[in-house]
């Protein structure tokens, strides 16, 4: 505790706009740990209503990270063509082209960038399309990696989807991806309304994040 | 899946639960510990006290404890390329009543060298020496075969000169006298005159694989321990076969116990990591700002009008407010020049590690934030004052690349590179920005290993400290170090040193300055030409000499190699850390030449050191693209090894840590250790902060490039 405190004191010692020495890390350590000791609380159900998303009544994302347990909710950030990104509060993007993830930034095991030239235009049209798509990653030594994937998207049908308590009619995608190198492979669903909105969606972010859910909360 | 705990907080909160252990655990897609090599009790891989060829994987680190017969081995090691492997031991042998230790400590050093790797037909083969620098107590050579036969089994051959002779099976070319209880006092020359000289011995191992997670192992080892057991009485060596079983966990961890030589019990830890395999996954940086493009100039010709930037006003609007978008990404703006068409922002990046990434970061915040009408960006990195290699983009391309699957090498491909971009001048500083007073506190730490009174001392304490900036490149700071607890004051030691006591009088400034002033100096930083850069160093420079320090280093952006100049007047300042100066000078300084070749960095420095001593400095480091490097380095002057004394002629081991690597959150805090097993008078240098190489080295071509995937990070 001791070590707390003395590190407390001195993180205000400096005077320059960011404070960039030691004391952060050694800060940011103590954080880290004491969050490991004191496990947050078990979500019981999704962290927003259904009332309070048509409160606010804006433009919404619900995302889900199955692996570590994650949800969070993503607002509108910026828009560059057809490229939407969505932040969540603490500062993690998600970026989709026509519903198709095309980047993460802030989970850690990020997608750098994924191509989306095949099913960014068959996607809202709700077509069976076949493509390839490179998906790019930032190795642990930094260097840029990247993968082909060949695809094939089915529609596999109309199919009513419930998202946060709202039913919407929409029709099943499914994209199917394999890669020739290490055999690895990934399937990913869309749920897209006859306006091409896309209302649900599981989809692959990278082999230690596996996959997300991302779900269109409000228009 | 191992990664999970990593980057759990991922979402939540930005930070990750992580030890430098933990971290192991996850990562990389093909991580499989289990087809790795165990390693041995010397930290190599092996069976339980013989090698095999095999090894590791690229870059992988070892750190391992091993304890058998009251004989303790700490022990540090590094695959620092597919086939080079070097590794550091530290050994504590009880009983060991040699040369008047009862408990006696030893260092020693070791080198593989992979000549053959392993097809269906032909084994690994590799080439080890064993202890080569030091006492020689562990000295001993090998070459060593080993096949796998089929998944689980392996098997492994060898023949061994020194300590691996035991069993003397062949008799090789020279001599090479047994190792005697008197020997063991000096140490430290290169045993360069007795490798693989004298009697030839044989051992071999074989290791099953029981489970994936589970190794047993029987050896036949030709390592009869002939001092301990017979001359010294450490342990009775009955047979020579070992046997052992090491359980792996799924992290890479080892756990090994052994029964050795028919009458002893062993035990082993032993732990592996790679920096290129982080336990977060990727940075938990928060998301840089995404780029909105402009409307045509058709759609809004009104975004588009010119002349705002002929006013001081206009221009320190814009400058302001790019200032505080910098700011929120944790970097400094210093300067911005601008017109109509083309900025120039001169950036303190006091954040990301990876130069790219604060380039695009702040791209993006120009992006944001200038009039429509600036079409090309340059963004001037600055470090201490000097403007390092600037990168040019076009608005246009930093708004298409940007959400394009291949922007990334896109954006390198359309950046230009000016090598020694023009400076930073008065009128478009931004306002207030210098002079600038920083102030420090910081705990520190000091250290003083391998002293066999006291293998680990330490003090623990604050630092204070405060600087000036008063213009670009001039800095003024200072520093005091009080000490909180600690026993690096318990040293009696008095040196035995023939040479000028540059150094080895270490315990008398560990006893007598508390509290004592580190550093009170003036630096003036510059780039006096083209690809030149400079810097001038005076006053009390480090904890014992006092100054003027010159440096000079020509470094283009896209050379591989850098020469650099330095020369330095130094006196040796008092014990107590005031003002104080005693009576020896000297001249020193050096010629240096730094080579990158891909994953190395060579640097060779020959001059004159503190002593007086002339000769040359020899350093390889491994460099990892995200900031560690580990690496090795040897001075060999014209100081005899006798009038050296202990050790013989100056070495060590470095390691540098990016501590964000630990977090995923990018941090500059890069601290770097040096290990010396000994330190003594010959081959030292000043120690002056701020050396020039060490400050351009993340902007040059080879750096930039291997870290440009964060650009859009």
């Amino acid at each position: 505790m001791g070590a707390v405190l003395a590190a407390g004191l001195l993180a205000g010692c400096t005077n320059a706009p960011v404070d960039s020495s030691l004391n952060t890390v050694i800060l940011g350590s103590l954080q880290t740990i004491g969050s490991a000791l004191t496990p947050g609380e078990e979500r019981t159900g999704p962290v927003v209503t259904r009332e309070t998303v048509e409160r606010a009544g804006r433009p919404l994302i619900l995302i889900d990270v199955p692996v570590t347990g994650d949800q969070a909710t993503a607002i509108a950030f910026g828009r560059n063509g057809n490229a939407e990104t969505w932040i969540t509060r603490n500062g993690v993007t998600f970026t989709l082209k026509g519903g198709a993830l095309f980047s993460t930034r802030g989970l850690g095991p990020d997608l750098l960038s994924a191509t989306t030239a095949g099913i960014e235009t068959a996607l809202p049209q709700r077509a069976s399309a076949k493509y390839a798509r490179d998906l790019r990653f930032i190795g642990g030594d930094e260097s840029i990696q990247k993968f082909r994937f060949y695809c094939e998207l089915v529609n596999e049908g109309p199919e009513d989807r419930v998202v946060l308590q709202l039913r919407h009619s929409t029709t099943r995608m499914r994209e199917s991806c394999y890669a020739l190198e290490g055999s690895r492979s990934f399937t990913n669903l869309y749920w897209v309304g006859s306006d091409g909105m896309l209302w649900d969606s599981r989809q692959w972010v990278s082999e230690m994040a596996q996959y997300v859910t991302i779900q269109r909360l409000h228009r | 899946m191992s990664g999970k705990t990593a980057f759990r907080a991922g979402l939540k909160a930005g930070v990750s639960v992580l030890g430098l252990l933990l971290a192991s655990a996850a990562g990389a897609q093909e991580y499989r510990p289990s087809d790795w090599p165990t390693m041995n009790l010397f930290n190599v891989p092996g069976a339980i006290e013989t090698p095999s060829a095999f090894t590791k994987p690229d870059g992988e680190m070892a750190l391992t404890i091993g304890n058998f017969a009251g004989m303790t081995r700490f022990q540090f090691g590094a695959q620092v390329h597919p086939r080079l492997y070097g590794g550091f031991r530290y050994t504590e042998i009880r009983d060991f009543d040699s040369a008047g230790f009862s408990t006696y400590y030893d260092r020693s050093f070791d080198l593989r060298f992979t000549a053959i790797k392993e097809s269906p037909f032909l084994p690994e083969v590799t080439i080890g020496l064993q202890d080569f620098i030091g006492t020689g107590i562990y000295g001993a050579e090998y070459v060593v075969a080993s096949k796998h036969i089929g998944r689980k089994l392996q098997f492994s051959g060898g023949l061994g000169w020194g300590r691996l002779a035991g069993n003397s099976v062949l008799s090789g070319f020279g001599d090479r006298a047994p190792l005697t209880p008197e020997d063991v006092g000096e140490g430290g020359d290169p045993n360069l005159s007795t490798l693989f000289r004298g009697e030839i011995g044989a051992f071999g191992s074989v290791q099953w694989q029981v489970r994936d997670n589970l190794v047993l192992k029987a050896e036949y080892s030709s390592d009869e321990y002939q001092l301990e057991s017979e001359d010294l009485g450490v342990f009775d060596r009955d047979i020579p076969f070992n046997f052992g079983a090491t359980y792996q966990t799924k992290g890479g961890t080892e756990l090994s116990a052994y029964y050795l030589y028919g009458s002893e019990v062993g035990v082993q830890v032993a732990f592996s990591f790679n920096p290129n395999r982080p336990g977060t996954g990727g940075s938990l940086d928060s998301a840089p700002l995404p780029i909105t493009p402009r409307p045509t100039r058709a759609a809004a010709p009104d975004a588009y009008v010119t002349g705002w930037s002929d006013s001081e006003a206009g221009r320190d609007y814009v400058r302001g407010k790019l200032a505080e978008v910098l700011l929120l990404d944790k970097m400094e703006l210093e300067g911005l020049r601008i017109d109509d068409t083309h900025a120039t922002a001169y950036l303190r990046n006091v954040t990301y590690v990876a130069e790219p990434q604060a380039l695009g970061r702040a791209a993006r915040a120009m992006a944001a934030i200038l009039p429509a009408s600036v079409e090309v960006f340059t963004i001037v990195p600055m470090e201490s004052g000097m403007a390092m290699p600037s990168f040019t983009f076009r608005r246009s391309d930093l708004e298409r690349y940007e959400v394009a699957a291949d922007g990334s090498e896109k954006i390198l491909a359309a950046a230009q590179v000016t090598s020694t971009p023009a400076r930073l001048t008065g009128g478009d500083q931004v306002d207030g920005f210098y002079p600038r007073l920083n102030f420090l506190a910081e705990p520190y730490m000091r250290t003083s290993l391998f002293d066999p009174d006291n293998p680990f001392r330490a003090d623990v304490g604050l630092r204070l400290g405060a600087g000036v900036e008063v213009t670009p490149g001039l800095i003024v700071s200072g520093t005091v170090i009080k000490k909180a607890f600690g026993n690096l004051d318990q040293n009696k030691r008095e040196s035995n040193s023939v040479l000028p006591h540059v150094r080895s009088d270490f315990p008398y400034y560990d006893r007598e300055g508390d509290p004592a002033m580190e550093t009170l100096q003036a630096a003036y930083y510059a780039r006096p030409g083209k690809d030149l850069y400079s810097r001038v160093t005076a006053g009390y420079l480090e904890q014992m000499f006092a100054g003027v320090s010159t440096e000079a280093l020509w470094a283009p952006y896209d050379t591989p190699f850098a020469f650099g100049a330095e020369v330095n007047f130094v006196r040796q300042r008092d014990f107590d850390g005031g003002f104080g100066l005693q009576d020896y000078d000297v001249v020193t300084g050096h010629g240096s030449v730094y080579y990158r070749y891909e994953d190395y960095l060579a640097q060779v420095d020959v001059g004159r050191y503190l002593a007086g001593d002339y000769g040359a400095t020899l350093g390889l480091q491994r460099i990892y693209a995200n900031g560690w490097k580990v690496g090795a380095f040897a001075t060999f002057t014209d100081v005899s090894s006798e009038d050296f004394g202990e050790g013989s002629f100056d070495k060590g081991i470095t390691l540098t840590i990016p501590l964000g690597w630990f977090s995923g959150t990018s941090s500059k805090v890069v601290p770097q250790f040096t290990m010396r097993p000994l330190q003594r008078d010959g081959g030292a240098r000043l120690n002056v902060n701020g050396r020039l190489y060490g400050l351009v080295e993340s902007s040059r071509q080879d750096r930039v490039e291997e870290q440009w995937g964060r650009f859009w990070r």
